[in-house]
């Protein structure tokens, strides 16, 4: 009861008239910054942190909120549409997100993806408010052998996850590792892999490779299309508003995926240092064995659930991010570490005491999340019909129109020409891997892990003296193993018995 | 057997080369483990090598003899594109580059009429020029042409 009270204290907070116009500007920009290629949540923060000078912490840092909110609704736009992630967590967005939108249904796309992320969403902040400081302090318990464990379930079932070969996404894997390893170790600051070279020194940015393996591979089936004349099934095709609304049905399928993403995406979300792309993927890695079979149509081919998936674990995973801030003032991610300096800016110290020390300000955030959730859910569905006409610009207006937009959105992660370089290079490198064979989505995703994954690993065995039985000491690392081994002996298993059957 | 080759095969012997580097400098340049220190900034890419070596060569000896692979021609196209890009980037500027090379795709690729190609430009040009250098201020290269103006 006292924690509602508070929360309805925060909601006076919260919904003063400054309050309310500063989350609709937040969200507003947050949206647009979110949407484009190369910005990103963390960068659009960051950008948008000076503009929140002008007010007072509390509305100043509601503002915040609201923009690293509506970052992650954004962050899905072009990932449906035009198949460029905004940012990391919005690669599984694209898989089903960009082949509904190739089907004819950019709008079903958006509608279901801004449900999905406010169910998400909103799972994450009714957690934070009852549960966030009890979840953060149970986060605490995942020391390095934990972590690596996660990391260890979290990259197996990336493998597994596209096409029907893991052997492949077991080599994209290695491989996106790989490239995570360039430049300098981040355990003990020695340099390695940069064969000589200073551009490497500081290692590979992640938003230009992925802006090249997944925007500017998709130009090279475009100018295809292009030149042989091919029409795009929804260039052409008249999308009405009416036809963009879910039906029953849909929305059926839309909702129980956005509930079990939306729970596990708050709690991975809660761990320091897992984040929302990892949420993401692991909600559709989970999806992907929860609807096996059941889905109209298979996952990364268009499905619903798929889409709902990722999207409700990347909003719920932002939302359970605010627990380890909050309570602890651990910052789970890197854009909650920009909002832990805006907060520390304005002279508040997030940690246990901030919400008996500054309750104003604490539960006034809280609800102000609320608040940007619903302002970010009306904004997004409001900009449905002027959105989805971005696919019916003609094909070759398209190709010239996202080369643009790859050259800038990758050179303006670094303010640098190297980042156009490693643009390039993804975009070539995932031509060819597509005509292999080869995944890229899990390059791209064990990219994004992996540091997590070899730190922990080391510090695990570093504070072990080299034991490798403290995986198997602890009981959270026990269900994480018992996880693994499933997920990698199961398959196995069932090829086994599939070709021995096959064999009669 | 060198008929059965192909470009996949190609690909997985890249690989096991690069697992193979990671593998040699992980535990030579890098350091695998030390008995003070623990694992050391060469144990986790050295292990990822090895286990992409293996998978590689797994893989390799599964694409011989399968369909070959075959690069579509009108990829050049974008070759093409981003050779021009780059090339213009270096004397005028990756803005302005990016605009010539805007037009002259939609007037000479895709043959759209001036009135339509420069309206369309000016649309998109404005709108990224308006939102990445005017709004977020990213301070696109010049080029040597104008830094010497």
């Amino acid at each position: 009861m006292e924690t509602l009270s508070m929360l309805a204290e925060g909601f006076s907070v919260a919904m003063s008239f400054q309050n309310i116009l500063a989350a609709l500007a937040g969200g507003i920009l947050g949206l647009i910054v979110g949407a484009m290629p190369g910005i990103g949540s963390l960068a659009g923060c960051a950008l948008l942190l000076p503009l929140t000078f002008h007010f007072d912490p509390t509305t100043a840092i509601i503002m915040l909120g609201s923009i690293y909110y509506a970052n992650m609704f954004g962050g899905a736009f072009s990932a449906i549409l035009i198949n460029i992630p905004g940012d990391a967590p919005a690669i599984m967005t694209a898989l089903d997100g960009f082949a509904m939108t190739k089907k004819g249904h950019p709008g079903k796309a958006l509608f279901i993806s801004n449900y999905s992320s406010f169910v998400g969403g909103l799972i994450g902040m009714i957690i934070l408010v009852f549960l966030g400081p009890a979840l953060a302090s149970f986060g605490l318990n995942f020391g390095p052998s934990e972590m690596t464990m996660l990391m260890l379930v979290a990259m197996t079932s990336i493998s597994w996850l596209v096409g029907e070969n893991p052997i492949t996404g077991i080599i994209a894997s290695c491989l996106g590792m790989m490239i995570s390893t360039l430049g300098v170790d981040i355990v003990s600051g020695q340099i390695r892999y940069n064969f000589g070279s200073i551009w490497l020194l500081g290692g590979i940015n992640f938003i230009p490779l992925v802006i090249g393996f997944i925007g500017m591979t998709q130009l090279f089936d475009l100018v295809k299309q292009d030149m042989s004349g091919e029409k795009l099934s929804y260039v052409d095709a008249k999308i009405r508003f009416r036809d963009t609304l879910l039906t029953k049905d849909e929305l059926k399928r839309a909702t129980r995926p956005s509930i079990t993403a939306g729970l596990m995406g708050t709690f991975v979300g809660f761990l320091p240092g897992a984040g929302a792309t990892a949420a993401s993927f692991l909600a559709y890695a989970a999806e992907k064995k929860i609807s096996n079979g059941k889905t109209l149509v298979p996952l990364g081919e268009g499905a619903i659930e798929g889409l709902a998936a990722s999207e409700s674990a990347n909003n719920g995973a932002a939302a359970g991010a605010f627990g380890p801030l909050l309570a602890l003032g651990i910052p789970g991610s890197g854009t909650t570490a920009v909002l832990l300096g805006g907060l520390m800016m304005w002279g508040l110290n997030p940690g246990p005491m901030l919400f008996s020390t500054n309750p104003d300000f604490a539960w006034g955030l809280i609800a102000s999340l609320f608040i940007s959730n619903i302002l970010s859910l009306a904004i997004s569905l409001g900009c449905i019909p002027w959105l989805q006409k971005i696919v019916r610009v003609p094909i070759g207006v398209m190709i010239p129109s996202i080369l643009m937009i790859c050259f800038i959105g990758a050179y303006s992660t670094s303010n640098s020409m190297f980042g156009v370089v490693i643009m390039l290079i993804g975009g070539f490198l995932g031509y060819i891997f597509s005509k292999c064979g080869l995944p890229t989505a899990p390059l791209l995703l064990a990219f994004v892990l992996s540091s997590t994954l070899e730190t922990n690993l080391r510090r695990a065995f570093l504070t072990s003296h080299g034991n490798i039985a403290m995986f198997l000491e602890r009981p959270i690392t026990d269900v994480f193993l018992a996880i693994f081994l499933i997920m990698v002996l199961v398959p196995v298993g069932r090829a086994i018995y599939k070709k021995a059957k096959n064999n009669k | 057997m060198l008929n059965k080759l192909n470009w996949r095969c190609v690909l997985y012997i890249l690989t096991a080369i690069l697992g193979i580097i990671w593998v040699v400098l992980g535990f030579g340049t890098y350091g695998f483990w030390s008995a003070e220190e623990g694992p050391g900034a060469g144990f986790f890419p050295a292990i990822v090598g090895c286990v992409l070596v293996f998978f590689s060569i797994v893989e390799f000896i599964k694409s011989i003899g399968s369909d070959a692979v075959k690069f579509d021609k009108e990829a050049l196209y974008l070759v093409a594109s981003v050779a021009g890009i780059l090339i213009l980037n270096f004397f005028i500027g990756l803005f302005p580059a990016l605009v010539i090379y805007y037009v002259a795709w939609l007037k000479f690729v895709e043959k759209y009429p001036w009135k339509k190609v420069i309206l369309i430009t000016i649309f998109y040009g404005g709108i990224m020029y308006g939102v990445f250098s005017l709004w977020l201020q990213v301070p696109f290269p010049t080029g040597i042409l104008l830094s010497w103006l």
